[in-house]
């Protein structure tokens, strides 16, 4: 019975450990989306995703001409236009897929490849780097959308690499797949940063930023305060509009010492916390 | 009967033209563009005008153009200025005149414009005086207002015009004085004035105004009776904590009380705003002195307030803008606020070495409107001074003023010499210790290679007069030498440049030869370090260029610097020519550089924080902080230098004209500077690496003294503050880690304590071991 109950107890944590509950949009099979590139041209790829999907793939040869530059583009890039029906990214906070790395050369310093989401109306809506690739092995990126402008429709991705750092005939192929459109239907903080680490007493705040992602609109936040002995200073709420924000939370007085702050204190999973410390002020007053 | 038949006439003339009473007037040539409406002046003589003078008059006319071409970029830019009818002419002369206008008899104030003169080439400053007014143009580009009263007679009315060089003048429109007010308020002088002074409307039409990026959430406020009856809210905000033009105070700014802390040898600043609940007409200030302990005294603060301006997200774009505030301006005389605006005062204290410690009690008044409100003003000043830390560095990208190369004009030499006086004098206070210079060589007439050795002479001196010593990087005229020998240009950053001819490697190698010789000669000069190039591609024919470049310099004696990331490794086969790396951020960490120097001992590493000296973003003044205090420390850099100093495109007022927007500091009418927030900034960062510099420095005195507790304490804090600045490419804003101000002067306190604290010890003799 014991053994049973354990056995229970750690598959039931495993699934508590589990990614937070997701809706999911999957862009892999794309009836009227269109693969175009400079340079870097797509093509069917031969490998599967690790869900076992299709992928394309894009082969960057890196070419220089005689006076040095690269031949063509200094940009080669490939992108995906989407068709209307999969314009409307508004209701979602991600878009996530899986990339493969082939590169000619065995150091795994990679230079980043870019990736850039692109408007009806604004060129580039949003855009980052994807630091992580690894030779040889599936990664997955994901793209948050908080930066976007929720009211307009997304015309194509685009993938880039800038050419000039990157040796002659250098050779970069990638595949692609497993996209989608993620939305969190569980309450989520994502990025929770305090950049006020040291305070003077008698200031009643503190600035938090965070991104609030989930299934509403507004939430209200639980935050506590402990002491340099762990013990529990106060409770406080904030109330949050789904997105990314700065925030002023109000902390009340505290006395001169070293504290926590955590936000979801009693979620193991979605707790997080920052240190701070409150210092005796030049004044008495 | 002549005369009389004549000035019938001419009233006549004059009333028709100015049928509304306002009489206007275009300045030019016989055949440049005239504004409708207005009454042409040239410096000939007309019914509607004439010239008293001894002095030869001259007229003449710029092109107006809506774009031109960068032939280097390959691209079609705006033009410096947007010239129009009234602007792009003038009447000049180089002596005293004066202008008889011939409008009826009555008071009148006139409103002058006088500028965008578009030439010469050289150096040369115009001063135009009238009215009791000067005013100073300095750079082709930049028009002002001068507005003074006039009362004509029966003659007509006459303007006096003086100058110390020559004096120029574009338009002028004479307002009868009853009807001026109204005429400020109306359409036709702000249609001007935006025309003149931002964008032609049909420009600024296709420029959008973005929201002000205020961070913080605008919380609604609930003004109380007081404030309400009084017109305005005051409060407080960190110096490092912007305040936009119509951002809202949170609840524990207002009335914040006006304090600060300060060592010896430090200028220490204080802000405070006025938050308009109602159109105030005058808005005023007065500091006293502050009274400290016995009969000690620190002078009144220095005066300023903030200067709100439209500025682009990024200098280089040509079609969004926002409002923000930018240049903290000389507080001379009251200001006008209108409701729901801020006006940011900015004080600045300065706390001289040797300062008896205490505190010391002085008061602000503020006149808004009819309500006057004191507000005490208190300065904690510390029983110790701050140190430089002699191994760190503070230069900035700077175009030294050359007085020693203006000829015929004694008025634009004195000018220019303010201008370098006030600036390194300025530069030197805030804690900079380099700058950069060249010496620019060239093929003169196609024969002789000519370096500008008596430049950097002229400029070596000026900056060793003010304490400004650090290596110079030193542009050795790449630009011109390969333009004389390759007849074509070298492409931004030397992208797809051909690699020059041999010849133009033997001017190089001749240019450097001189400049290491006349250094020998001058070993009081600060050292010139040969800039290779700027920001190059790291293309194999650009490398392989450098590397050539590099193995000049090494041989002839010479270290060399490049704005380059020693992280690429495409520029490998530099390494071992290169001196002094310099990227755009903190791209090696601690570890990587002491691996670097122990293969190659003496390699130094800078860097230009361009992200916080306001080409591609002009509200970040946490992030200039944070970069020139506690990132700068962190990053274990040895120099920052960003780029620069000043810059400025069309008029210096103006960040919509012209291709890129201008940035960084201002110039005074006397030549002196004026602050940009940032730049101030960059004085606080500096400032809180000194408190950390000090602290070091006593955490080994008191180990030397055998006060290893309060060592190990003091060394306790330096290991903390290590720990919590976050390791970042760079600190520009809220997304890199960046503090609020509240943060760093808690953690500059914090070293302050620690610093009285070892101080208390050594002082006592206790804790020794």
């Amino acid at each position: 019975m014991k053994k049973t109950l354990l056995l229970f107890s750690v598959a039931a944590a495993m699934i508590l450990a589990a990614a937070p509950l997701t809706e999911e949009k999957p862009l892999s099979q794309l009836p009227g989306a269109r693969w175009g590139g400079t340079v870097a041209k797509p093509s069917k790829g031969q490998m599967l995703t690790p869900a076992k999907g299709k992928t394309v793939c894009f082969t960057y040869p890196i070419i220089y001409d005689e006076s040095g530059k690269p031949k063509g583009t200094s940009w080669p890039r490939c992108n995906l236009s989407l068709p209307k029906n999969l314009r409307d990214w508004s209701r979602y906070d991600y878009f996530e897929f899986n990339i493969h790395t082939t590169f000619n050369r065995s150091d795994e310093e990679f230079l980043p490849v870019s990736i850039g989401i692109g408007g009806m109306k604004t060129r580039t809506l949003t855009s980052m780097n994807i630091n992580n690739l690894r030779q040889n092995q599936w990664v997955k990126v994901s793209v948050p959308l908080r930066n976007m402008k929720k009211n307009e429709l997304v015309r194509n991705i685009q993938f880039h690499l800038n050419a000039r750092r990157y040796f002659p005939k250098d050779l970069l192929v990638l595949h692609l797949g497993d996209f989608k459109l993620v939305r969190l239907i569980e309450w989520q903080v994502k990025g929770f940063r305090m950049t006020a680490p040291a305070i003077f007493a008698g200031r009643t705040t503190l600035p938090v930023e965070f991104e609030l992602l989930g299934p509403g609109n507004r939430y209200t936040l639980p935050f506590r305060i402990y002491s340099s002995k762990g013990g529990k200073v106060r409770d406080i709420k904030l109330t949050a509009n789904r997105g990314f924000a700065y925030h002023t939370l109000s902390v009340g007085k505290l006395a001169p010492g070293k504290y926590t702050l955590a936000i979801f204190p009693d979620d193991k999973q979605k707790r997080n916390e920052t240190p701070f410390e409150v210092i005796a002020p030049p004044w008495k007053n | 009967m002549k005369k009389t038949i004549w000035l019938a006439a001419a009233v006549a003339c004059g009333t028709l033209a100015g049928s509304d009473g306002v009489f206007r007037y275009d300045f030019g040539t016989d055949t440049s563009p005239l504004r409708e409406g207005y009454i042409r002046v040239t410096q000939g003589k007309s019914r509607d005008f004439q010239w008293r003078t001894q002095t030869k008059l001259r007229s003449a006319a710029n092109k107006i153009i809506d774009s031109q071409e960068n032939k280097r970029r390959k691209s079609v830019e705006p033009p410096p200025v947007y010239y129009n009818a009234l602007t792009c002419d003038h009447v000049s002369g180089s002596g005293q005149a004066e202008l008889i206008l011939k409008v009826p008899a009555g008071r009148y104030i006139a409103w002058a414009l006088c500028g965008h003169a578009g030439r010469p080439s050289r150096e040369f400053v115009w001063n135009v005086q009238m009215g009791g007014k000067e005013i100073n143009l300095w750079k082709k580009f930049g028009i002002r207002e001068l507005i003074f009263p006039v009362t004509a007679d029966h003659y007509g009315a006459k303007i006096l015009i003086r100058t110390k060089s020559s004096w120029l003048m574009n338009a002028l429109i004479l307002v009868p004085e009853k009807r001026w007010n109204s005429f400020k308020k109306g359409e036709e002088f702000k249609a001007l004035s935006q025309e003149i002074f931002i964008l032609p409307a049909d420009k600024l039409k296709k420029w959008k105004k973005i929201p002000q990026p205020i961070i913080r959430p605008q919380l609604s406020v609930k003004w109380n009776d007081k404030q309400l009856k009084d017109g305005f809210a005051l409060f407080r905000r960190g110096a490092n904590d912007p305040v936009f033009p119509n951002e809202l105070p949170k609840r524990d700014e207002i009335n914040a009380p006006l304090r600060c802390f300060a060592a010896g040898n430090e200028l220490e600043s204080l802000t405070f705003t006025v938050h308009a609940l109602k159109d105030i007409d005058s808005v005023s200030l007065k500091a006293s002195a502050l009274a400290g302990p016995g009969k000690n005294k620190l002078n009144a603060p220095e005066l300023r307030y903030v200067r709100y301006m439209y500025v682009r997200p990024h200098y280089t774009v040509t079609d969004r803008y926002f409002e923000a505030p930018d240049i903290v301006m000389p507080y001379r005389q009251p200001l006008s606020l209108e409701k729901g605006r801020n006006l940011r005062f900015w004080l600045t204290v300065k706390v001289p070495a040797g300062t008896e410690p205490g505190i010391y009690s002085g008061k602000v008044t503020l006149k808004c409107g009819s309500v006057t409100k004191e507000l005490p003003l208190t300065v904690k000043v510390l029983g110790f001074e701050l140190l430089r830390d002699p191994g760190k560095i503070y230069s900035i990208y700077y175009n030294v003023p050359m007085p020693e190369n203006v000829k015929n004009s004694p008025h634009t030499q004195a000018w220019l010499n303010n201008k370098r006086e006030t600036e390194l004098a300025g530069l030197s206070e805030a804690g900079f210790t380099g700058v950069t210079m060249g010496f620019w060589a060239t093929r003169r007439k196609g024969k002789d290679l000519f370096i500008l050795t008596d430049n950097f002479r002229n400029g070596a001196k000026a900056l060793v007069k003010h304490g400004i010593t650090a290596p110079v990087p030193a542009g050795y005229g790449e630009g011109r030498l390969y333009a004389d020998n390759m007849k074509k240009s070298l492409p931004p950053h030397l992208s797809g440049m051909t690699m020059p001819n041999e010849a133009y490697f033997k001017d190089v190698e001749a240019t450097i030869k001189k400049i290491f010789a006349e250094y020998r000669k001058n070993p009081q000069w600060p050292e010139p370090l040969i800039y290779l190039t700027d920001e190059p591609d790291c293309m194999p024919t650009v490398v392989a260029y450098l590397k050539r470049l590099g193995e000049i310099v090494k041989r002839n004696g010479g270290r060399t610097y490049v704005t380059a990331d020693p992280a690429n490794k495409l520029f490998a086969p530099l390494f071992d020519v290169v001196d002094v790396w310099c990227p755009s951020q903190f791209t090696l960490t601690p570890e990587q550089m002491k691996a670097w120097k122990k293969k190659r001992p003496g390699t130094e590493f800078w860097c230009y924080p361009n992200s916080v000296c306001g080409s591609n973003n002009h509200v970040t003044p946490a992030g200039a902080r944070m970069t020139f205090g506690y990132g700068f420390w962190k990053s274990e850099f040895k120099a920052l230098i960003p780029w620069m100093y000043q810059s400025i495109g069309g008029d210096q007022w103006n960040y919509l004209d012209a291709p890129r927007m201008d940035f960084l500091n201002r110039t005074d009418n006397d030549g002196s500077p004026i602050p940009a927030m940032n730049f101030l900034c960059y004085r606080e960062g500096i400032d809180d690496a000194r408190y950390i510099y000090t602290l070091q420095n006593r955490i080994a005195k008191a180990r030397k003294a055998g006060a290893l507790k309060a060592a190990a304490e003091g060394q306790k804090v330096i290991d903390d503050l290590s720990s919590a600045i976050p390791a970042q490419r760079r600190y520009k804003d809220h997304a890199d880690g960046v503090w609020d101000t509240g943060t760093m002067d808690a953690w500059r306190w914090k070293l302050a304590s620690a610093i009285m604290k070892i101080d208390a010890v050594l002082n006592s003799k206790g804790d020794r071991k």
